[in-house]
């Protein structure tokens, strides 16, 4: 008896290292909302970005300012890109989640590089976002592909159950491990997320009769292309392009070529160490247009044109004053809010940033482009 | 001081260092966020940074009370130190008591820096003024002791100064990496893949506590060591903090994205600065106060033999 026991305690150890790290492969199904969520004209999806609460915020105050956004826009889902977190308690954490349920609006939320920089673990929050309330944070836990934020929000025909549009959260993660050894670049969305991308649009696409379902792609990290598009028209669409240091990290090749085009102030984007085919395999998939937040003081957008195809790329707004925002002077009020996509069935959207001050009255201010 | 209440009083230190670690902890976190902040939130967030740094001064305090250099200090330590904390502890719990009233905190209990923020620090603030008091009291009510033990500081006034400045400084980053220590329990990714890396660096984050600890509860009480035995004992423990290093070192040449996969909840304003200190701070945190302490007493050793060639009689007298 006494050598039975002491060989299972002996195969504990074994057991556990087997359990560590343990992957598995899931259907590309899994990566989709099960509960549905109906496509209608005009559809609206609310971009919120970088709120970064942290142990200082006063929960009251700020969750206040986000209900005024929300209120201001009347969106059918909330899409919010990330940093939701810095430096916050699993108190805060809670609190936060109590605020986005309250909104009383499905949303869902793909990871910035400071989520994870709070008291509590990746899994915890994941949980905590995966089992709130309108939450359709969809990450398949212990899956294959790099990354927790990976999925698709398939907003389908009522009647034909086809999709029509397609939100894609895709986790452009942290930081790359320190390749110098003395600082952190921003990390980019990985090759196998890219293929698992790839895999999922075809997925939904053979759903539409073998045809590309238009979609948004919402991240945190900037693509290069902001900063290769910002080169060819630096007005933009929308926005401005606020960031007030210039990135000394930035890759070389943007840098020699702002250097080219006189762009005195230097890049201030500051997107993930390399480029990815990420932009290109997007637009060929059906994705009209990429939003990124990272860069709190850029609301800057514009289309783009590679040799894959033509998209608009841009940052949403900044939501809320926690950590730093920007004021504009030229047009006079502070860079913060959110941004509203308003999707049509013919697979354009309009875009429209609503700039929310923190007035007693939520003053809101507006700016918008159409027929993207 | 009798055995017992020394005793109490090295579990109240342990007890104070616990409490200051975790509550380091989240003031490095809530004050690394002011720093990058357009709109400062300093004011809102006082009674918190204030609560903490007398905390921590509470822990020096009953340090310094455990470790007197002499009567007459000791004396004037519980005075001193005894009014300053039940001033600065009940001005505090009232500034806490203010923001209440005045609505800036919504009621004694709102998300913050801990579960029961600020409740927990108000009642702390009224413990630590209680434990001034109680300081105070006995400094004016002094009763001397034989039996108190005292730890006169023999090393002259330049090495005092560098060593208070570098003791203070080890303690509080310390605190932070302990608050770290017993964080990790409570979030560590225990089905990760790279469990094996962050064990040694779990590891590292716990050796300055345990150094300090090993200091206060056996060193500086202990018997007579011969010189012979410190520099054995430093070598011996730098040997045990430059193997963790060294596992640590490589554990990151292995699995280099490990620290930003498992332990960016530990390091807030590493990752929020994307600055790389980590590996740096707890190496060093580890190896310095072995290193530093094997060549002081290399330095002794070699003074002392230095003395013995010279005066070779007094040798004999001393054997």
């Amino acid at each position: 008896m006494k050598t039975h026991l002491e060989r299972a305690f002996a195969l504990l150890p074994l057991v556990f290292l087997c359990s560590c790290g343990s992957v598995r492969i899931p259907e590309t199904a899994e990566y989709f909302n099960s509960e549905k969520l109906s496509f209608h004209e005009g559809y609206k999806v609310l971009q919120l970005t970088d709120i970064h609460w942290s142990v200082n915020t006063d929960v009251a105050v700020q969750g206040a300012y986000l209900q005024a956004v929300v209120k201001a826009a009347n969106p059918d889902f909330v899409m919010i890109t990330g940093d939701c977190l810095l430096g916050a308690s699993s108190s805060i954490a809670e609190a936060q989640i109590r605020v986005f349920e309250d909104f009383e609006k499905p949303f869902a939320v793909t990871w910035g590089n400071h989520d994870r920089e709070g008291e509590y673990s990746p899994r915890w929050l994941s949980n905590l976002f995966k089992n709130a309330r309108n939450s359709f944070y969809g990450e398949v836990i212990d899956d294959n592909v790099f990354g927790r934020s990976n999925y698709v929000i398939s907003l389908k025909d009522p009647i034909t159950d086809r999709p029509v549009w397609n939100l894609y959260s895709i986790d452009s993660n942290s930081y790359p491990d320190s390749q110098n050894g003395l600082y952190y670049n921003y990390d980019i969305i990985h090759d196998d997320q890219i293929a698992w991308f790839k895999q999922a649009s075809s997925y939904s696409a053979k759903q539409n009769g073998n045809l590309a379902v238009p979609g948004l792609a919402y991240f945190h990290i900037p693509l290069w292309e902001w900063g290769y598009a910002y080169l060819k028209n630096q007005k933009g669409l929308i926005g401005e392009v606020l960031e007030t240091s210039a990135n000394a990290t930035a890759p070389k090749e943007l840098q020699s070529a702002y250097a080219e085009a006189g762009i005195k102030e230097g890049v201030r984007f500051w997107p993930g160490y390399r480029q990815t085919t990420f932009f290109d395999d997007g637009v060929k998939a059906g994705v009209k247009g990429f939003f990124c937040g990272h860069d709190h003081s850029n609301d800057w957008g514009s289309s783009y044109t590679s040799s894959a195809g033509s998209a608009f790329v841009g940052y949403g707004v900044k939501s809320g004053q926690e950590l730093y925002f920007a004021h504009s002077e030229k047009r006079g009020f502070d860079i913060i809010g959110g941004s509203l996509s308003t999707l049509h069935a013919d697979g354009t959207f309009d875009l429209t940033h609503y700039y929310v001050q923190t007035d007693s009255a939520y003053t809101s201010y507006t700016e918008e482009v159409k027929g993207l | 001081m009798k055995i017992k209440t020394r005793y109490l009083s090295l579990v109240l230190e342990v007890v104070l260092y616990i409490l200051a670690s975790f509550s380091v902890f989240s003031f490095i976190a809530s004050f690394g966020n002011q720093l990058g902040s357009t709109i400062s939130s300093l004011a809102r967030m006082a009674p918190f940074y204030l609560s903490v740094i007398i905390l921590v001064y509470c822990l020096f305090v009953v340090h310094l009370l455990l470790f007197p250099k002499d009567e007459a200090k000791f004396r004037l330590s519980l005075k001193v130190n005894g009014i300053l904390l039940a001033v600065l502890a009940f001005f505090t719990g009232v500034l806490i008591l203010i923001k209440v009233i005045s609505k800036e905190y919504q009621n004694f209990l709102i998300p913050g820096p801990s579960p029961l923020f600020p409740l927990d620090y108000f009642l702390l603030d009224l413990l630590l003024s209680a434990l001034g008091i109680y300081l105070a009291f006995k400094g004016f009510r002094y009763q001397s002791k034989p039996e108190r033990q005292y730890f006169p500081y023999e090393h002259g006034l330049t090495r005092k100064v560098f060593a208070s400045i570098f003791r203070g400084l080890y303690v509080f980053v310390s605190l932070y990496l302990t608050g770290a220590f017993l964080l990790e329990i409570g979030i560590a990714n225990y089905g990760s893949s790279t469990w094996w890396c962050m064990m040694g660096l779990w590891l590292l984050l716990g050796i300055p506590a345990a150094y300090l600890f090993y200091h206060d509860f056996f060193w500086m009480g202990a018997k007579e060591i011969s010189l012979e035995k410190k520099k054995m004992i430093a070598l011996f423990v730098l040997g045990g903090a430059l193997f963790l290093d060294a596992y640590f070192l490589l554990a990151l040449l292995i699995k280099r994205n490990f620290i930003v996969e498992d332990a960016t909840a530990l390091f807030i304003v590493d990752f929020m600065k994307s600055w790389n200190a980590v590996p740096y701070v707890v190496s060093l945190m580890a190896v310095l106060p072995p290193f530093v302490a094997y060549l002081f007493f290399l330095k002794e050793s070699k003074q002392k033999q230095k003395s013995l060639q010279k005066d070779p009689e007094t040798t004999e007298l001393h054997r």
